[in-house]
């Protein structure tokens, strides 16, 4: 072999050692990326593991065993207790009753107020928006009494209206800010090219910004629900009797002062969890795309 | 059928109709809540108010529940809402005397009299209920607090005797940690299980009036006699009488660790008997009860525990109804199927004290021999008692520190009571 040879042998053989390398590493990184995401993903699904292992189990059982073993025998038996003894499908009723009109009209309110306040800037409207995104910074709990007192005396008391009303007043601020940043970033020029083809208000919102604003309602729309399913004052406010109550605060009643009833509790859990589980599966491609908007201008 | 017929059968029809919508009419609302929310609970409470809307046609009770913890925000929303039900469950204390100081609760003294109940109910159970001189709070069942043991463990470790003086606890803590068992379990995750060793502790080395003092805020916590009582749960923590990790468990995983045999005993209220008993275990072979040692045999001894009762808001749109339901829940029927039902003792002593099972009834004759004292969260005012329970759970996770945290709760006692 020659000097000159030798002299380019060494950097071939170098860069084919580098590639034989490079997949290995690459190889190694992507095993360490799944061990760690298998790791987090076992993290992550721990809470709900132990709520369906204790959910199949007697309370003798998790007494015995604690909740983080198999079942000696699954049982469904919790479910049917929560499902039937519990009540659940009258609070699951109820719950349903109360989230998905004051989600629906929350939003439509946040689309009406957030375009106008957009698109249709008058004097005063920057105030109207700081007012009403105001009402976010108002804990629930100043106006609880005075509410109670409003709809006892308006024979509203221990039926599910307070909790539709309530939630939309409280949904109209977040909504408003919500839709108002996102019609926002569309070109007003869409707009006035719809109004120049002699489309009216409500038809520019219905029928050219709604559409392209459907990843900002999947947003919204899973958020208020999950708030909306998930609240438990207002029901404990509001209501007396089961036939009012929702799925919430049915789950709390399971447990009693000194009792306990873990078992029937995690079957509720789980049987509660169902509604929102579907929304967001529902939604989810538009949700993840809502969350994304605006992170990547230009 | 001819049309004549049908016509008077139409008529009959008509008649017993409105005659069932006036009896019905006739019938007066009676609406209670109660936080006996959970199964067993709720149908024992059913169970009871069917028979008592049996026994009294007249009236129609309305009966609704609420969790315990979110029964405490409900029931003062409608108290302040002036919407309340006619009769509602709650803690005799220190609870009950917060809703006495805003006036809503109606005095029940004649009622208690013309009912004669200071025959059936003990007078220490009576007083508890008794606030500025008059009765609010009329008791349904009492909890008494107490060492729940296992015998098998007890006796795996040569212990056939159970201590009654502070000294032999000490013995037998010692021959238990020897035998290989945590001697005490204890869940106190959600702080309130560790409260009864500071109730008895006070109460066994500084008296039961001085504790008394204590939760009026008529002393402090930075007083010696606290520092003294202190010690003496001090004492068992730093010989590791106790099984690790206090604060990662609630108090039916103790109670668990007892009946497994991990631990020997945990001091708890006699509800514990009713999680043993659905779990299947057995009274006096699986579980059985003895009370809190005497420390100073010159002190006076009480019980600690909790008395659960029924008010009636002065604003009940039914006050007589509300009476009429509180005196059927006296009735030593009731009072017997509650008590065995929810694993308690029955308020009044008329009912058949051979109904308990025997570990119950060592825990009720031990009642009746001693003064009866509210734990702590049911004897102090709640915020005191946040600032009593923070401090409990502080003490457990490092007990070295416990002058300190005897210091910020009494940074918390000032703010309460005004220094």
């Amino acid at each position: 072999m020659t000097e000159a040879t030798r002299a380019v042998s060494i950097p071939v053989d170098s860069a084919s050692a580098t590639s034989r390398r490079a997949p290995l590493s690459a190889r190694l990184r992507t095993v360490i990326l799944y061990l760690l995401l298998t790791a987090l993903l076992i993290l992550y699904s721990l809470p709900s593991i132990g709520v369906v292992l204790t959910s199949l189990k007697s309370n003798a059982e998790i007494g015995r065993e604690g909740i983080w073993t198999l079942p000696d025998q699954a049982s469904l038996e919790n479910f049917r207790v929560a499902w039937e003894t519990g009540n659940a499908q009258k609070y699951l009723l109820n719950s349903l009753k109360v989230t998905i009109p004051a989600t629906v009209i929350s939003i439509l309110f946040g689309v009406l107020t957030g375009y106008a306040l957009s698109k249709l800037s008058f004097p005063g409207s920057d105030s109207l928006f700081t007012f009403l995104v105001a009402g976010m910074f108002i804990p629930p709990q100043v106006v609880m009494i005075p509410l109670f007192r409003m709809f006892n005396r308006a024979g509203l008391y221990d039926t599910l209206w307070p909790m539709i009303i309530v939630h939309i007043g409280f949904g109209i601020p977040i909504c408003t800010l919500v839709m108002k940043n996102f019609f926002s970033t569309i070109p007003t020029a869409i707009r006035e090219a719809a109004v120049i083809d002699g489309a009216n208000e409500l038809r520019v919102l219905i029928r050219v910004m709604l559409p392209l604003s459907l990843p900002s309602l999947a947003v919204l729309a899973t958020l208020q629900f999950t708030w909306i399913w998930n609240d438990f004052l207002w029901p404990v406010i509001f209501t007396r009797s089961d036939d009012a109550r929702t799925i919430m605060f049915g789950l709390a009643s399971l447990r009693g002062q000194y009792s306990v009833a873990y078992g029937t509790q995690s079957a509720m859990a789980l049987i509660a969890s169902v509604p929102t589980l579907v929304i967001f599966i529902f939604f989810q491609k538009y949700f993840i795309r809502g969350l994304t908007l605006g992170s990547v201008k230009g | 059928m001819s049309k004549r017929r049908i016509f008077h059968l139409l008529i009959l029809a008509v008649i017993v109709l409105s005659t069932n919508a006036v009896l019905v009419g006739a019938q007066s609302e009676v609406s209670i809540v109660h936080y006996y929310s959970d199964a067993l609970g709720q149908a024992t409470m059913a169970g009871i108010l069917e028979g008592f809307n049996a026994a009294n046609p007249e009236y129609a009770v309305v009966d609704n529940s609420a969790g315990h913890e979110d029964f405490k925000t409900q029931i003062l929303v409608t108290i302040a809402g002036n919407n309340p039900p006619d009769i509602f469950s709650y803690w005799a204390g220190a609870r009950t005397q917060f809703i006495v100081d805003a006036e809503r609760l109606t005095p029940l003294d004649d009622w208690w009299t013309e009912t004669g109940l200071d025959e059936v109910v003990p007078a220490g159970v009576k007083a508890a209920g008794t606030h500025n001189g008059h009765v609010y709070n009329v008791p349904m069942n009492v909890h008494v607090v107490g060492f729940f043991y296992n015998p098998k463990v007890m006796e795996a470790a040569g212990i056939t005797e159970m201590p009654a003086t502070w000294d032999e606890f000490l013995t037998v803590c010692e021959a238990l940690k020897a035998s290989g068992v945590a001697p005490i379990a204890l869940g106190s995750r959600n702080r309130w299980p560790a409260q009864y060793w500071f109730d008895y502790t006070v109460s066994r080395t500084a008296g039961p009036e001085y504790r008394t003092k204590l939760m009026n805020g008529e002393a402090k916590y930075s007083d010696p006699e606290v520092q003294v009582a202190m010690e003496a749960w001090k004492q068992l923590t730093d010989a590791g009488y106790f099984a690790a990790d206090a604060n990662a468990y609630d108090w039916d995983e103790a109670a668990n660790m007892v009946a497994n045999g991990d631990a020997a005993m945990t001091l708890m209220g006699t509800w514990i008997t009713g999680l043993w008993n659905a779990n299947g275990l057995e009274p006096i072979t699986d579980y059985d009860f003895f009370p809190f040692p005497v420390i100073d045999p010159e002190i006076p001894v009480v019980v600690h525990g909790s008395i659960d009762g029924w008010v009636i808001p002065t604003n009940a749109k039914n006050p007589d109804g509300a009476k009429a339901l509180l005196a059927w829940m006296l009735t030593p029927e009731v009072q017997q199927t509650w008590a065995l039902g929810q694993g308690a003792l029955a308020a009044s002593t008329a009912i058949d004290q051979t109904a308990y099972n025997p570990v119950m009834a060592k825990a009720a004759a031990y009642l009746a021999t001693v003064d009866f004292l509210s734990g702590y969260d049911l004897s102090t005012t709640p915020p005191m008692a946040e600032g009593g329970l923070d401090m409990f759970a502080m003490f457990m996770n490092d007990p070295a520190g416990y002058v300190d945290y005897l210091a910020e709760t009494q940074l918390v006692f000032d703010d309460v009571f005004g220094g």
